[in-house]
């Protein structure tokens, strides 16, 4: 099933990318060179990572649970320092989703929009007209004033992201945002943030186990190996801009997901593919 | 085969009717007004059961009005006690609180701390701080100040041990966002630790609030010099064989401790109620 066709103009859907293609001529957001972890109980999370994202792509990042997606998320934010190679990127302008909404229980939905500007040292006016543009962004104008605890798991997730949208971030991580989500929360939510990316122009870093939300998404998936994590493929995903709820029914679309679904499969383990 | 008829269709379940506003009410307050009743006539039956002249351990309620609260000079008596009881109890409680939060807060910032003084913790905690109160005696005298530390004594076990437990507690999450802001750690602590902990703080302040009345009470009966409190009462009520005045004491005794409680419950409902949740 896997097949490695040339970026041909003109062509639509999602096509293997050679590992020797000629490099993005467009400005580099985020890089890692030769980037690998070793925890120090010995155990190997992530070797030998080369992988170069341009400014304002979107780029999901799939695997297997274990193969160190979310180390690569945290080796990019700073959150963890990596153990060999380097990693490029502005940190001064970069927003981090988790897979969880982490608002501080204490503090009302404003107050929590508010928080990483608070910590930068926003003027507090400033910050406010801030944070109400973004609740208005993200659906929830008239929540400001809830404490999280009222909220469902999807509007905690949007507040989630509105604080971060406040950063107005030139690269933006997420680990699994959605993760938590059912259904149909997640494909709108996902179908926002497509068209977010697309007003905003962010460069997108995205974590995900579900193919068709990585497909949905990006302009390109990585795909992950596991034990120890590395990077496996790489698919163009050329589909149509901007993408709606109907390009899920796309023939492209599945068989994209498909082609991603089988490179998957053949990393799995024996045993967990019998599974 | 040729059996069609339908099997017969189960009786509606009807939905339960909702609660009437006095309905909730005696649902609220009848079963401690029950069990309290019961727990009175369980009081007059054993007096009853007393041989007469050991009756004055149990007042009659009629003794209690006749000897104690119908006395205008009884209630001055038992008002200004009650005063020199509280201060003694908000002494001592304004002692160990902040050295509590201060020792919590280090333990929390280094685990060496944690690791050093936890054990000593534990073993203040056990000792029987009504051994040691003639040493304390000994040392401080008959004053103001060694009662202040009993008082101490009596709540501090409670609050390092609760805040360090509600630190621990936040959420990594949380500690990840503050990380990637460049947060300091003192910011850290002031904006995440403290209000997260809180809860968990104030349980450990409810469970002290109520020890400090009991340890004031108990450093009294130790100190019967000078202008004295409930506790001093409860012992010259004893010498004087007015029980009726014991028990008057006794009474306010406990209603200070509940009120001690009931205002650390009420602030941390004040507080967290509309993010944490009633206690």
């Amino acid at each position: 099933m896997t097949q490695t066709r040339p970026a041909e103009p003109g062509h639509r859907g999602v096509y293997r990318l050679s590992p020797d293609r000629a490099p993005d001529p467009r400005p580099v957001a985020l890089r890692f060179e030769d980037l690998s972890m070793t925890y120090p109980d010995g155990t190997e999370a992530l070797t030998g990572i080369d992988l170069s994202i341009a400014a304002g792509e979107f780029v999901s990042i799939i695997g297997p649970s274990g193969c160190g997606k979310s180390t690569l998320a945290r080796i990019a934010s700073g959150l963890l320092p990596q153990t060999g190679g380097t990693v490029r990127i502005d940190r001064d302008h970069l927003a981090f989703t988790f897979q969880e909404a982490t608002l501080l229980p204490w503090r009302r939905v404003l107050g929590n929009v508010e928080l990483m500007m608070e910590l930068r040292g926003v003027p507090a006016a400033e910050r406010k007209r801030k944070a109400l543009e973004q609740l208005d962004l993200v659906g929830l104008k008239g929540f400001e004033d809830r404490f999280p605890r009222a909220l469902s798991g999807g509007m905690k997730m949007r507040a989630s992201l509105a604080r971060s949208f406040a950063l107005d971030p030139t690269v933006f991580l997420f680990d699994e945002p959605f993760g938590a989500l059912d259904e149909i929360n997640r494909e709108r939510l996902i179908e926002e943030l497509s068209a977010l990316h697309r007003a905003k122009g962010f460069t997108g870093f995205f974590i995900t186990h579900s193919i068709p939300e990585a497909v949905y998404l990006s302009s390109r998936v990585v795909v992950m190996g596991a034990r120890p994590g590395r990077i496996e493929a790489e698919y163009a995903i050329d589909l149509p801009q901007p993408r709606n709820a109907e390009l899920r029914f796309d023939p492209a679309f599945t068989e994209g997901c498909a082609e991603i679904s089988h490179c998957l499969r053949g990393l799995m383990q024996p045993d967990e593919r019998t599974s | 085969m040729t059996d069609t008829a339908l099997p017969p269709a189960h009786a509606p379940v009807p939905n339960p009717a909702p609660p009437t506003p006095a309905g909730r009410v005696i649902g609220a307050f009848l079963p401690p007004v029950v069990l309290g009743c019961a727990l009175l006539a369980l009081y007059a039956w054993t007096r009853a059961g007393l041989p007469e002249h050991r009756q004055f351990l149990m007042p009659s309620g009629q003794g209690l009005w006749e000897m104690a609260f119908s006395k205008p000079e009884i209630w001055a008596e038992l008002g200004q006690r009650a005063l020199v009881t509280i201060s003694i109890a908000a002494a001592g409680m304004a002692c160990s609180i902040p050295i509590g939060i201060l020792l919590g807060v280090f333990m929390f910032r280094m685990r060496l701390l944690e690791r050093a003084i936890f054990p000593y913790l534990v073993a203040l905690q056990s000792i029987p701080i009504l051994a040691i109160i003639p040493l304390i005696q000994s040392a401080l005298g008959f004053g103001f100040l060694p009662k202040m530390l009993i008082v101490a004594m009596f709540t501090f076990f409670s609050i390092p041990t609760t805040l360090l437990l509600g630190l621990k507690s936040l959420d990594r999450g949380v500690i990840d966002l503050f990380r990637l802001s460049n947060a300091s750690w003192w910011v850290t602590l002031w904006k995440a630790g403290f209000p997260s902990a809180a809860p968990a703080l104030f349980a450990g302040l409810r469970i002290s609030a109520g020890l400090a009345v009991i340890g004031a009470i108990v450093s009294e009966l130790f100190f019967l010099a000078g202008p004295g409190g409930l506790g001093q009462m409860l012992i010259n009520s004893k010498i004087d064989f007015k029980y009726e005045e014991m028990y008057a004491a006794l009474i306010v005794s406990s209603l200070l401790s509940i009120s001690v409680y009931l205002f650390f419950q009420f602030l941390g409902n004040r507080l967290f109620a509309d993010w944490h949740g009633r206690v």
